[in-house]
């Protein structure tokens, strides 16, 4: 075999000698380098708006003030560029005690000043996440290192300023930065590392900020990290296995099955705050009928799904969201797989199933969401129901759906929070919305949006409270049949069996490279 | 000559606005509101308004075409909705791309059509005859999509010789320094010394040329065949014959290029061809090229996108057809009329 | 024409692709009503028997949803040859007329109809079927029209070019002195023996709009799940086919099979017919 590949390899490079065959030849790197394979570019430096995979380097570049670490047995708030905070009686003052010493990449200091410069500029903004800021009043600087917040209503504040997006402290030299520097790359962080250089749809290059408050006592701490934008997942995968790169994002399963036993790559999966799910149209005929609905709803076999069509990188709901997100209570009951109920619902309905259309737009490039539209198709044909598939791009979808003429009955869902809460779901999702962003079911029920409200102010002080809200709200919208739930993912981390210090966090969708070690 | 010459140049302007106008037109009436793609992920509905105007998106479409040909002659090509960059910079960025996998393909398939072809014809009727031209049958029944599969189930998860995708390996492109710089990597880095660029660059362009140079090889098989039929039965052949001049020789000497002069054509048409092909071959190997964006764009409604694209197409094709006609002109001065 | 039936169906060139065609018509017509698997063309899944190689039980293996490749691929044959028919028909429906019009009638109605062709033949192959399609919205039925829209100009020019050499030909002149109108002519005389180069074309584009509409299928403009269709079958298969080489082979290999048919059928049909035509002039 390899006699073959030499022959041909030699054979088809007319050169002389090619001193680097890159026919799968295995690379020990010793430099301390961190190098991730990823898949797209950033499109968006300014850490104000970025609200994509853009995540990747801006985590290692800007910190928040708190961390949410939700990798334990219990959640907790760990220290970033806050060390302590404390909260008014009535939720509505909270003050943060800043940590002292630290500065950005540019140099200025960060107190006090920054904080509030951070908060006003992502409020006037008003782009990306910056709405997790919309219920802030006011920052008072009480001195260099104390930042207080006066808030409109009592919104957990320790979970906004932890949120992976939207969040982050920036220096206020940004004011000075015209918009075409920042096009071309900008960074200006508290954070390990800073932004040195950016190639276009090629690599991000950032280095260590020697300055870092957090010091770099360990020897074994990366100098140096690399962001490579390759496109080709099956490329990504080949440069992890022969040690080109040290961590892969997002690669095909089959291209994981085709891999062979190599020590050299682990390949693991790991709970993530990601579910996929399907919204029902409240206000389009045929599903605009609730028992339509809960035919619909009964026809979707979770536990087929998880078995074939997941496959291990996903678990079977316990709920609308998550169950490690915080403050998640399971729901009594989701609507269990029954073909003969289904078929009654349907019965109870009232429609003529010969005369209604029924239509589903899901990802076209999601082979779950492809297999889960093929299985909902033949369980509901089984029921008497026509099922048309639509399937096309996100962008396509989200556009047709979001008018009411060419929104589909169900149409399929990713959703994973900002802020680390079930508020994030049901605000984004099922609070009424004039014109429908993500509110494509077009739900609106002023009963679950009060008990929204009140449960997003009474978080921080009454979680108890909140929780048994979330969970009545979660039966309010089971019984109304407004989604179907259909797994909770994983998330995969695929990298040099080598690298160690990794600390799964489902609330950061993101790798920091600061806590990583190479061991030799 | 000139007046011909001339004569075309006119008809290639016009026949390019009737492109343009046709491409505008249809691209507006796609299904769909292409400004949720330019806001991007988590608009709100006053972004989403104040998008629309800036796109120009309210004003009435014949109001829409004028200042799009306005723009047009400046240079203009708008902005693609999805990338948010100046289309003419994509289009440019990934032009040489697309023609080098193009002429590499148009390469392979003359390379190999041209022979067979001559071959083919001088042993008509034989066993060798037919078995070339079922090859060249066979290639013009593949659906290019899925030989591009084939060959990567073969040769990436099967033999793991060749890569699965894409135009070359990143870090192997970054660590390098290209003196050259046409675009076309090959060149570049066989004109730079760049053994390992160049040795990378072919091995990814292998199975996307191999893949697409099928279709036309039966093409270029058939009509150098046939072409060669024809001027082996003319009298002038047979009189180098009865001189004593092999067949071999007598090709070398004259009759190839009688044979240049239909195959010219079909190099028109193969081209055609090749650049309908990219859009699938293009998908299948994530080869960073024009079709690749042109799909995309296709499928999410980018109608600046599909306009530049469809322009530059058409206007390539349009322009190598002109440049065969010319040649064609030149060496059979009976084309004129 | 009863001469050049004869001679065709003797030549063997023409009847072994001829009769592939033909079975490939009555399967995939009768096939829903001898396959245990007849469910799976109506979308039926099946996830335990899925991605399973070829066996007895499945002689083209199973997909990802468990459904049988081969039923499948038998069935997909009918809306292959649905589109090579719909097409070949609506392309010349549109052009022929338009082509015999401009060659008949000649002057300033001939250079219109000559522009606009070339207007639409400047666009290389897919491009046009590609945009038409998405904007009609994706559908087998809209890959028709789109291909058909695209290529009726070709047959705009055959008929055109076989009706300016066929009016000027003695029998034509000598009509037209008698007093016929033009109509009647194209009618009687020049549509008649327009039809040899015709057929020839109208048989290998039969091929290659196939080859077009799994093309597009396989971008996602064309047939739409659960159809069963070689592009769609092929694309969906995308996701795992790098280890399950069935489901990208069998559809794929048909495709060639038919679009090879088409072909052979057609270059006999021009070596039968075209020497007829060679003899008129």
């Amino acid at each position: 075999m390899k006699i073959w590949q030499s022959i041909i390899c030699s054979a088809i490079a007319t050169a002389a000698l090619p001193l680097e065959l890159s026919c799968t030849s295995a690379t020990t790197r010793t430099d301390n380098t961190f190098i991730i394979a990823t898949y797209d570019d950033v499109k968006d430096w300014d850490p104000a708006t970025a609200f994509s995979l853009e995540v990747l380097p801006m985590s290692n570049i800007y910190e928040p003030l708190l961390w949410y670490d939700a990798g334990g047995e219990k959640p907790v708030f760990v220290p970033g560029l806050a060390t302590s905070y404390t909260k008014s009686e009535d939720g509505l003052t909270w003050s943060f005690t800043l940590r002292e010493n630290v500065h950005f990449h540019d140099g200025q200091k960060f107190d006090a000043n920054a904080v509030k410069f951070v908060v006003e500029r992502n409020k006037t903004l008003n782009r990306g996440a910056s709405y997790i800021w919309s219920a802030v009043d006011s920052v008072r600087v009480n001195g260099s290192h104390q930042a207080t917040f006066e808030l409109k209503e009592p919104v957990p504040l320790d979970k906004i300023v932890s949120s992976q997006y939207g969040a982050w402290m920036y220096s206020p030299g940004i004011a000075h930065v015209s918009t075409d520097s920042m096009r071309n790359g900008f960074g200006a962080g508290t954070g390990p590392y800073q932004l040195k250089k950016w190639i276009r749809n090629s690599h991000i290059t950032l280095d260590k900020f020697d300055n870092y408050w957090g010091g770099w006592g360990n020897k074994n701490n990366f100098n140096s990290v690399q962001i490579q934008v390759i496109s080709e997942s099956s490329t990504r995968l080949q440069m992890v296995e022969s040690g080109l790169a040290d961590y892969a994002v997002l690669i095909p399963i089959q291209l994981l099955d085709l891999l062979e036993q190599n020590p050299d790559v682990s390949v693991s999966y790991h709970p993530a705050w990601i579910n996929h799910f399907y919204l029902l149209n409240t206000k389009k005929s045929p599903t605009d009928n609730i028992w339509v609905r809960r035919a619909i709803a009964a026809s979707l076999d979770r536990s087929t799904l998880s078995e074939y069509v997941y496959r291990g990188i996903a678990k079977e709901p316990e709920g609308l969201l998550p169950p490690n997100i915080p403050l998640f209570d399971a729901p009594d009951s989701l609507v269990q797989f029954n073909l003969s109920k289904a078929s009654n619902y349907l019965k109870k309905s009232g429609i003529d199933p010969n005369h209604n259309r029924l239509d589903i737009s899901y990802v076209s490039t999601s082979e779950e969401y492809r297999l889960t539209a093929l299985m909902l198709l033949d369980n509901l044909r089984k029921i008497g129901l026509e099922l048309t598939l639509k399937p096309g791009l996100w962008s396509t979808n989200w556009d047709k759906a979001k008018y009411l003429d060419t929104a589909p009955n169900i149409i399929s869902m990713a959703w994973w929070p900002t802020v680390s809460s079930p508020a994030d779901w049901f605000f984004g999702l099922y609070r009424s919305q004039d014109v429908p962003l993500f509110n494509l079911s077009y739900y609106s029920n002023t009963a679950v949006d009060s008990l929204l409200e009140s449960a997003w102010y009474q978080e921080s002080r009454f979680p108890d409270v909140a929780k048994k809200a979330y969970k009545s709200i979660q039966e309010i919208l089971i019984d109304d049949c407004v989604v179907i739930p259909a797994a909770d993912l994983s998330v995969q981390s695929i990298h040099r069996s080598n690298i160690t210090g990794f600390r799964n966090n489902p609330a950061y969708s993101t790798l920091l490279v600061y806590n990583l070690e190479r061991r030799e | 000559m000139i007046k011909y010459f001339i004569k075309r140049s006119i008809l290639m302007v016009v026949v390019l606005i009737v492109v343009i106008t046709i491409t505008f037109f249809v691209s507006r009436c796609l299904p769909g509101d292409p400004t949720a793609l330019w806001v991007g992920d988590h608009p709100t509905s006053q972004q989403l308004e104040t998008a629309r105007e800036q796109l120009g998106l309210d004003q009435p479409l014949l109001k829409q075409y004028y200042s799009f040909i306005k723009k047009l002659v400046r240079g203009d090509l708008g902005i693609s909705l999805r990338t948010h960059q100046p289309v003419i910079t994509e289009l440019g960025q990934r032009f040489s791309a697309t023609f080098e996998l193009v002429t590499v393909a148009l390469v392979l398939s003359c390379l190999f059509g041209f022979p067979l072809g001559l071959l083919a014809a001088m042993k008509t009727d034989t066993p060798y005859d037919l078995f070339i031209r079922g090859i060249g049958y066979l290639g013009l029944s593949f659906p290019v999509f899925w030989l591009g599969m084939i060959l990567q189930i073969i040769f990436f998860g099967k033999l793991d010789w060749l890569p699965l995708q894409g135009r070359y390996t990143n870090h192997i492109y970054l660590d390098s320094q290209l003196i050259f710089h046409s675009g076309f990597l090959l060149v570049d880095s066989l004109f730079s010394g760049e053994w390992a660029i160049f040795s990378d660059a072919i091995k990814h362009i292998c199975l996307p040329a191999a893949t697409m140079s099928c279709a036309v090889l039966g093409i270029v098989l058939r009509t150098s065949r046939s072409a060669m039929i024809d001027t082996m039965a003319e009298p002038h052949f047979t009189t180098y014959l009865t001189y004593g001049f092999t067949p071999g020789e007598t090709i070398l000497r004259s009759s190839y290029k009688n044979t240049l002069i239909p195959v010219s054509t079909v190099v028109g048409l193969s081209y055609g061809l090749l650049l309908g092909g990219t859009f699938l071959v293009e998908a299948i190997f994530d080869w960073p090229g024009l079709g690749q964006f042109g799909v995309l764009s296709i499928l999410t409604n980018d109608f600046p996108a599909i306009i530049g694209i469809t322009f530059l197409y058409t206007a390539s094709y349009v322009v190598i057809n002109f440049f065969i006609d010319i040649i064609y002109v030149f060496l059979d001065p009976r084309a004129r009329q | 024409m009863h001469m050049a039936l004869q001679s065709i169906l003797s030549r063997k060139n023409a009847m072994i692709p001829g009769v592939f065609l033909l079975l490939l018509l009555f399967s995939s017509v009768l096939i829903p009503y001898v396959s245990p698997y007849a469910e799976d063309i109506r979308g039926a899944v099946h996830f335990e028997a899925g991605n399973q190689g070829p066996s007895l039980q499945h002689w083209f293996g199973t997909d990802a949803a468990g459904r049988d490749i081969f039923t499948l691929t038998i069935r997909a044959g009918l809306s292959s040859l649905k589109v090579a028919l719909g097409v070949v028909i609506l392309a010349v429906l549109l052009g022929v007329p338009l082509g015999l019009l401009a060659g008949t009638i000649g002057r300033w109605v001939d250079e219109i109809i000559m522009r606009i062709t070339d207007g639409f033949l400047a666009f290389p192959p897919l491009i046009l079927p590609l945009t038409i399609t998405a904007v009609l919205g994706p559908s087998l039925n809209n890959v028709i029209i789109g291909i058909a829209v695209s290529w009726f100009p070709w047959y705009v020019r055959i008929a055109r070019s076989q009706a300016l050499v066929i009016r000027s030909m003695d029998y034509v002149l000598l009509s037209k002195s008698m007093g016929s109108g033009n109509i009647h002519v194209m009618k009687k005389h020049i549509l008649p023996n327009s039809l040899s180069p015709i057929i020839v074309q109208a048989s290998i584009d039969a091929g290659y709009a196939i080859l077009i509409s799994a093309g597009l299928s396989f971008i996602g403009l064309g047939a739409q799940p659960p159809e069963a269709e070689w592009g769609l079958l092929i694309t969906q298969s995308r996701a795992q086919f790098l280890n399950h080489w069935w489901v990208v082979t069998f559809p794929g290999l048909f495709i060639v099979g038919t679009v090879l048919s088409f072909n052979m059928i057609g270059d006999e049909l021009r070596n039968v017919l075209n020497p007829k035509l060679a003899d008129q002039s």
